[in-house]
């Protein structure tokens, strides 16, 4: 049986929170590792419990998320990250994948739009 | 602030509601706000800087937030901290998709809110501060927005 994938959801808004959650557990076979609600809580949950994906929003109290990815992406270079942002434009959607994202998921958050990224990510890491 | 700018703000709402819920919120037509306070149950609000400066707030009802956390949530799992949270997001998501249009330099703060009437949210005296109502479903809520 194929193991569960291990995420962690990052966002301070708790119902995205919510609704990432239950749409991966519904959707797909993983475990939710830990759900932070700003950069720093998520770094110290990153640390303890070693996700393979995560969802990261980027403005966020205390330290953003590209900040995160960055940190991220240099404690564990093959870690999955789609970021889930509202915000729109090119320069930060280019800025987060030429950092290492594999995905960017524009808000409002649709099950679509999460789906099709995870989908492509999964289907990017089985080629 | 020129009427196109409005229009960025109105279409990110009505955006919002569409990808959300599937269906449209109809935005009425902007007035200038006045002096009497304008919030409902919760207000999202939105602080921006940058090239332009200013700050929006989106005003909703407990009932609008609540069917909407419906929407969002699958059930009616919601309690008050889900509501209060979500009318922040909305307020969030509207100014960043903002920057689809004035791109990386239009930089929002992340969303603080106000529960109940307690009293009006201040803007800047100097620059005019317009009222966009929305109707969804059979709920009303509106977009303030003060723009440099």
């Amino acid at each position: 049986m194929k193991e569960k994938m291990r995420v962690l959801i990052v966002d301070d808004s708790l119902i995205i929170r919510k609704a990432i959650h239950q749409h991966l557990s519904d959707n797909y076979n993983v475990e939710v590792v830990g759900m932070a609600e700003n950069g720093i809580v998520a770094l110290e949950m990153f640390d303890k419990t070693k996700p393979e994906y995560v969802t990261l929003d980027i403005n966020m109290p205390e330290l953003d998320g590209l900040s995160v990815l960055e940190q991220m992406l240099q404690r564990d270079p093959t870690v999955n990250v789609i970021i889930v942002t509202a915000l729109s434009d090119k320069d930060t959607a280019l800025q987060a994948i030429e950092m290492g994202a594999k995905g960017y998921v524009i808000k409002p958050l649709t099950f679509e739009k999460l789906q099709a990224a995870v989908n492509q990510l999964t289907a990017q890491e089985q080629n | 602030m020129k009427e196109n700018d409005l229009n960025v703000f109105i279409d990110s709402t009505k955006n919002y509601f569409q990808q959300t819920t599937k269906e449209e919120a109809v935005a009425g037509v902007p007035y200038v706000k006045g002096k009497d306070p304008l919030v409902l149950d919760f207000s999202g609000i939105v602080g921006i800087s940058g090239k332009r400066k200013g700050c929006l707030y989106l005003t909703s009802s407990h009932k609008m937030l609540g069917d909407l956390g419906e929407i969002i949530l699958g059930d009616s799992s919601y309690g008050e901290q889900d509501l209060k949270d979500l009318v922040g997001e909305i307020a969030n998501t509207i100014a960043g998709n903002a920057r689809n249009v004035y791109g990386s330099s239009f930089m929002i703060s992340v969303p603080a809110v106000v529960l109940g009437v307690p009293e009006d949210i201040s803007f800047p005296e100097e620059l005019p501060v317009f009222i966009v109502p929305f109707k969804w479903r059979n709920h009303r809520s509106f977009l303030v927005v003060c723009l440099e």
